[in-house]
């Protein structure tokens, strides 16, 4: 089986898709392209390589259950990756390989956000949101480490929900005051329902076993309306995988979001009173209707310490998702400058009362 | 070696007397100048005042007058209590009554630790209780009543928010404040007070940072809402019931409770106490 390398017309060197211009680049004669000249260069390649995937499709059976081999189209070295890899890079060349079989078919995404903060930007904006954690210790952003990042794109299933729910909840309406020598409380109680419907749009669930759900969570949100065309081209330069999680499987997740956000529209209507207990909430959702798109996402994983952090970037945004390791020492001296502050100006406060 | 033993019996023997002078300094507690009380009366207030005096190491006063010689009220009684030696211990623990028939006033004064347990409210819920039988020309059981009142209130001790004001310069003193030692101790209670809140600072502090240490989750049930799409179907809000409740209001709660007044007697000393006419 054979990927493909989008190749430079003029000069035949590989092509990589670049986020800050958002167009296509070769590296070696510095050559640009538009959107509409890759798209025609995309066609031809497809043709080509589905030829030659039927051809190929005998030999694939004799790797191991989630090892798949192919062949670099630059230098012919076997790129070995797993089942769920769509787009990598050779390990030899380094050259961008795309694997089209993997997007093909059911695992053809119908949308994708290309990435929009490049490499160097990325790794610029994690530094700096590193800087302003104090608990962090210093040494870890000055660590090297911070090569090994990597754009993926990761698979989503964006997620049309319309919904209708309700809830019955007890309001109160507490009123006091004074007459003679008593303190009055008048509490009034209220059977309190809401019905309502409501439609949520692009409620994103990563299909990916590898990416962490929390971790995804985080990232979000996108920005929708950057989003374009599946096309094969954006992958190059990148790493992509598609989905191992189907769209039934994540509709658990989506449905008690769905149930979450309903709920919470539905509790803020319920105004007007001292205090609100929800007895009961019930949301369906009437109907619903998934989309495959795939989402740029830069992965950091960070040693340190012997421990493995995990950290994700938003390759759109450039918010972050992931814990960073905890400094007791610099928590100590934090805690100890705070209280120390907080005791001088209590007790110089003190002296004066 | 008897010698010595003897020496230091006589010594001991000696300095306990002086101890009993001083603290005991004058025996006789009711001065009946008005001739107010009966023979009984007047034996019966000694004995409650004298064994009352000794329990609650407080110096206690009664003293009936028909002539001010020309002295406001308070100055007299403050006056007969300093010049006559009354008091415990080195603040002259200690309170007088004084009945003055020649202006129809009754006047409580307090000195040294009085001054404490006894705040311009008790003071005042004293005298309701004593003018009543003042005013049915009931002197012995106006006396009496005061005894009782007196023994109440130090057993409930000095209140919690007590402190004392002096009107002459102003001036407003925590309780306690008096001895060098309890003040020690309060500051000590306060610096570890102050400790504890910053602990409590530092570490809320560092548990925020703590939570900040890590990206957080921004979208809401907004983020992904279809706009104008949230349609309300029904809404309905049904009364079904109403509780009434009340609380008795203490009135005489807040700061000023705990007040003890205290003004400067023509000795120097510092007076607390109050009266009103009968």
């Amino acid at each position: 089986m054979s990927v493909v390398t989008y190749k430079c017309p003029n000069c035949g060197g590989p092509l990589e898709f670049k986020a800050d211009s958002q167009d296509w680049k070769c590296e070696f004669c510095l050559s640009d392209f538009k959107d509409e000249q890759i798209k025609t260069l995309v066609n031809d390649e497809i043709l080509k390589e589905d030829s030659l995937d039927q051809d190929t499709r005998e030999e694939d059976t004799e790797f191991a259950e989630k090892a798949r081999g192919y062949s670099c189209s630059s230098c012919g070295a076997e790129i070995v990756t797993d089942d769920t890899t769509a787009a990598t890079f050779c390990y030899y060349c380094h050259n961008p390989a795309i694997i089209p079989k993997q997007l093909s078919g059911e695992y053809k995404p119908a949308k994708v956000i290309p990435f929009k903060i490049k490499k160097e930007v990325a790794r610029d904006v994690f530094i700096k949101w590193c800087k302003k954690k104090p608990l962090l210790s210093r040494q870890f952003i000055s660590s090297s480490q911070l090569e090994l990042l990597s754009g993926v794109y990761i698979p989503f299933w964006l997620f049309d929900c319309d919904t209708r729910g309700k809830v019955v909840a007890e309001g109160r309406k507490v009123r006091t005051w004074v007459a003679g020598k008593k303190r009055y409380t008048e509490t009034k109680y209220y059977d309190v329902t809401r019905v309502a419907t409501a439609s949520f749009n692009g409620i994103p669930a990563d299909g990916s076993k590898k990416a962490d759900d929390r971790l995804m969570e985080t990232l979000e949100p996108y920005d929708y309306n950057q989003m374009v065309d599946f096309s094969m081209s954006y992958l190059s330069g990148y790493m992509a995988e598609k989905y191992d999680v189907d769209n039934k499987e994540v509709f658990g997740r989506i449905s008690k979001r769905v149930n979450e956000y309903t709920s919470t529209l539905l509790r803020n209507t319920i105004q007007g009173y001292s205090s609100v207990t929800l007895r009961d909430s019930i949301i369906d959702i009437n109907k619903s209707q998934a989309a495959y798109v795939l989402l740029p996402v830069w992965i950091f994983t960070y040693n340190y310490r012997g421990k493995t952090y995990i950290f994700a970037l938003n390759g759109q945004t450039g918010k972050i998702a992931g814990s960073l390791p905890l400094s007791k020492a610099r928590a100590a001296a934090w805690f100890g400058a705070i209280s120390g502050v907080a005791f001088a100006i209590l007790s110089i406060g003190g002296f004066f009362l | 070696m008897r010698k010595v033993i003897k020496i230091i019996l006589t010594i001991s023997l000696l300095l306990s007397t002086l101890f009993e002078i001083n603290a005991y300094a004058v025996d006789q507690k009711v001065y009946d100048e008005a001739d107010l009380f009966s023979v009984t009366e007047k034996e019966a207030l000694q004995m409650k005042a004298s064994d009352l005096s000794q329990r609650i190491m407080l110096d206690i006063v009664i003293l009936t007058i028909d002539d001010n010689k020309g002295k406001t009220t308070s100055d007299y009684a403050d006056d007969f209590y300093d010049e006559n030696g009354f008091g415990y211990g080195e603040n002259y623990d200690g309170l007088i009554l004084l009945i003055n028939l020649d202006d129809r006033d009754v006047y409580i004064s307090t000195l040294g630790k009085a001054i404490k347990y006894f705040t311009d409210d008790r003071i005042d819920s004293i005298l309701d209780k004593v003018y009543i039988f003042l005013s049915e020309e009931n002197y012995g059981d106006g006396a009496d009543t005061f005894l009782d009142e007196v023994e109440y209130y130090v057993q409930k001790g000095v209140p919690s928010n007590q402190h004392s004001y002096d009107e002459n310069t102003g001036i407003s003193t925590k309780g306690n404040i008096n001895t060098s030692t309890s003040q020690k101790e309060s500051l000590i209670n306060r610096l570890l007070i102050y400790l504890l809140i910053s602990i409590g600072i530092g570490g809320v502090s560092v548990g925020i940072m703590a939570l900040n240490n890590k990206g957080k989750t921004i979208t809401n049930q907004n983020t992904y809402l279809d706009s104008n799409s949230f349609k309300l179907i029904t809404k309905l809000d049904r009364h079904v019931n109403t509780s009434v409740t009340f609380v008795r209001i203490n009135t005489d709660s807040g700061s000023k409770g705990g007040r003890s007044t205290t003004h400067r007697s023509s000795s120097g000393r510092s007076h607390g106490g109050g009266g009103r006419k009968f």
